[in-house]
């Protein structure tokens, strides 16, 4: 995947703006998703967006390769989205992610999860906290290894692995009674 | 067996790289872990639905952004800033030659100007005057060509290079020694030239006496501007030179205007015919400037617009 991107900020870099045209074709949408799902507002993450690639195209040249460019575009839209937060930042209480270590055998919430349908989850989805939502859409919409999202929450991958289990043990808490009941 | 359970979101959202497979293979046998799988699955589908269904960015965002860059990609906040490249040397005798010859371009050029006019337009007046008197038209022009450079050179009223140099490595004493040396330097060295040019075309004339003639008065009178002009400002060292020259003027022309006796103005001659003590006085004002100088704090007078 990044095999495109590399290249490509490298003639950004050089000043070529089709090359940063493309960049922005390949990320803008996913890179919007990710802010509003932060935000949860249009306009606000639009403007994180519109900043994000300003900020790509002024320091395309200073990029050091030391994650891959996504990575690093999710890691700059993710500083621009929490500047236009107003204070409540994604940073859920540590005593919680530890109480969700994963288990191997599913409890109950889990199998309801597994046979919900999608709607009821896409209903749950929107009652997230923003930490819980960000660490979904980081892993499981955006495809970003655990490696790669530590480094834009600067979290340890630790962190990475039992706050992902702890957002989807909140989303299935999450689902509606009904839903729950009519898939038993 | 191990369970792929931290694989298994990756899995379940189609990104897993490598041992796909074997993830696959593991959950044919294992219920719990086709459980969790099921439940990533359905918990990828919600967030990537909920991205998919989220209108794209209008075309109208990416214009604004396209107008918001810079002609060239790079840090658009990084005006050029001025750095000191120029290597000045490491050994002293480099080093003092170095700070020596920077200062020429950084003293402004009138000041180089009227020294030079003055100069010249002394040896021509000497050259001129009737025998006998050259010594005193140069003594009359060449010190006063010294002090006034002098008070333009070391005063530090509106000198946007002086702000520079005071943010350089090298010391404002030194810098300010650096300047008056060159000034004096050079104002000695036209004032030598214009002597030996006067000799030659007036035969009979010793050059040693002119040179005495106008290199005395131009110690105490360009001490004087320097210290005036460091200590206090460029304009009070200039108006004093020419308040000395002007005693000095009605002093040998016996001209005394009214309300000033010609002895008030014969109070300014030891300074045009300096002896010994004089000259002594002069070497202290100047190495005391030279110590007080950079310690006075620049009032706001003082400071450029």
């Amino acid at each position: 995947m990044d095999d495109t991107d590399l290249p490509l900020l490298r003639l950004v870099a050089a000043g070529d703006e089709h090359a940063f045209e493309l960049l922005y074709t390949r990320h803008a949408h996913a890179l919007l998703a990710y802010a509003q799902g932060l935000l949860r507002d249009r306009g606000a993450a639009e403007e994180a967006l519109q900043e994000t690639f300003i900020a790509l195209w002024r320091s395309a040249h200073a990029y050091e390769g030391r994650s891959t460019v996504r990575t690093w575009l999710y890691g700059i839209c993710r500083r621009q989205a929490l500047k236009r937060m107003n204070g409540d930042r994604p940073a859920p209480h540590p005593l919680d992610e530890a109480a969700h270590l994963p288990s191997t055998e599913p409890d109950p919430e889990t199998v309801a999860l597994a046979r919900a349908d999608t709607a009821a989850v896409a209903a749950a989805l929107t009652t997230l906290p923003a930490a819980h939502r960000e660490v979904l859409t980081l892993a499981l919409s955006a495809g970003l290894s655990h490696a790669e999202i530590s480094q834009i929450l600067d979290i340890p991958v630790g962190t990475v692995k039992s706050r992902l289990f702890t957002a989807r043990a909140t989303l299935a808490r999450a689902l509606p009674v009904e839903a729950e009941g009519r898939t038993r | 067996m191990t369970h792929p359970t931290h694989r298994l979101p990756a899995y379940a959202a189609g990104h897993l790289t490598g041992d796909a497979a074997a993830v696959t293979a593991h959950l044919a046998g294992c219920t719990s872990c086709a459980t969790q799988a099921r439940a990533w699955q359905a918990t990828a589908t919600a967030v990537r639905d909920a991205t998919a269904h989220l209108a794209p960015p209008p075309p109208s965002l990416f214009t604004a952004i396209r107008h918001h860059l810079t002609p060239t990609p790079g840090p658009a906040a990084t005006r050029p800033v001025p750095t000191y490249r120029g290597d000045i040397g490491t050994r002293p005798l480099h080093r003092a030659l170095a700070i020596l010859t920077r200062q020429r371009t950084l003293i402004r050029w009138p000041v180089w100007t009227l020294a030079a006019a003055l100069i010249a337009g002394g040896a021509v007046l000497a050259a001129l005057a009737p025998t006998g008197h050259a010594a005193q038209v140069l003594a009359m022009t060449v010190p006063l060509a010294a002090a006034l450079a002098v008070a333009g050179a070391c005063g530090t009223d509106n000198d946007p290079p002086a702000e520079l140099a005071a943010a350089l490595p090298t010391p404002p004493r030194v810098v300010l020694l650096a300047r008056l040396t060159l000034v004096l330097t050079a104002t000695v060295t036209a004032g030598l030239l214009a002597t030996l040019a006067l000799t030659a075309l007036t035969p009979g004339g010793g050059a040693a006496g002119l040179v005495t003639a106008w290199f005395g008065p131009l110690v105490p009178l360009s001490a004087t501007s320097f210290a005036l002009s460091v200590l206090w400002r460029p304009s009070a060292g200039v108006t004093t030179a020419l308040a000395l020259w002007l005693a000095r003027a009605l002093s040998i022309g016996q001209v005394t205007p009214t309300g000033l006796s010609p002895a008030a103005l014969r109070l300014a001659d030891p300074l045009w015919t300096p002896g010994p003590a004089v000259l002594t006085a002069a070497a202290a004002l100047v190495a005391a400037t030279l110590l007080l100088g950079p310690r006075l704090p620049r009032h706001a007078g003082h400071i450029p617009r």
